[in-house]
């Protein structure tokens, strides 16, 4: 292993670590009790469970494609290490999209409006930094995604979590006039 | 199939979906499920629910109907 790729090893690792600690420290502060454990009632609890098995259903699917593909010699523009970080984005957004759909990405004791401005803050950063990196020309590197490509899969990740929490929004608004 | 008698008891409390389900430590959606028929509680909510509108489990969760 060269010193470059050494480095490229440890920034990467740092990073997720200093990543987690940060997600902590968000979620003590936009927890109405300031506990860093979000609560759930039972139908949430049953429904996060269909949830998190939906994100392993979608992520052995997507391991079964880029298996197809690989005996098809058939090559996706992502480098082999961000190639992981699909695997959890596909999982992970799988299993958002159906907990916001189903009620029950929001805990008992999450303040929405914090959460939501930390989403935003997160989003808006990720998309600066695959912004900046798309025009110096970082992001790919010899026509593949490199390893600003977390930054690119975050910023999705959430960008998509925010057009589903409006879309839930928008259909709780129409649903709550008929059964208020 | 959907709780009228739910409904009716919280309504007659003149208690918003949110408000009992701040009383019952669950989410406004989960009383909503309810009150629509697309959840079935465990004991422990019915028990919480029926506390907290002063009625029983057979006024508000049996079905006479089904009993037949």
């Amino acid at each position: 292993m060269d010193a470059y790729s050494l480095g490229k090893m440890t920034g990467v690792t740092a990073g997720l670590l200093i990543g987690f600690l940060v997600v902590a420290v968000i979620a003590v502060i936009c927890n109405k009790n300031r506990k860093l454990k979000t609560q759930y009632d039972e139908r949430q609890q049953i429904a996060r469970g269909k949830g998190f098995r939906f994100g392993f259903y979608s992520m052995i699917a997507w391991a079964v494609i880029n298996e197809i593909l690989a005996f098809g010699a058939i090559e996706l523009p992502i480098e082999p290490a961000m190639m992981a970080f699909s695997y959890i984005f596909i999982g992970v957004a799988t299993d958002v999209t159906y907990c916001i759909f189903h009620d029950a990405y929001w805990g008992l004791n999450n303040n929405k409006m914090r959460y939501l401005i930390c989403f935003l803050f997160v989003a808006a950063l990720n998309v600066f930094v695959v912004i900046r990196t798309l025009r110096s020309g970082e992001l790919f590197v010899d026509g593949r995604l490199g390893t600003y490509g977390i930054n690119a899969f975050c910023a999705l990740l959430f960008v998509l979590i925010g057009i589903a929490i409006a879309i839930q929004m928008i259909r709780e608004k129409s649903a709550g006039k008929e059964t208020e | 199939m959907k709780n009228l008698r739910l409904k009716s008891a919280r309504a007659a409390l003149d208690l918003s979906q949110d408000e009992l389900a701040k009383r019952c430590h669950v989410s406004r959606q989960t009383i909503n499920a309810i009150e629509k028929g697309d959840y079935n509680p465990t004991i422990n909510l019915c028990v919480a629910i029926c506390k907290e509108l002063h009625k029983t489990l057979d006024d508000l969760f049996w079905d006479p109907e089904e009993e037949a």
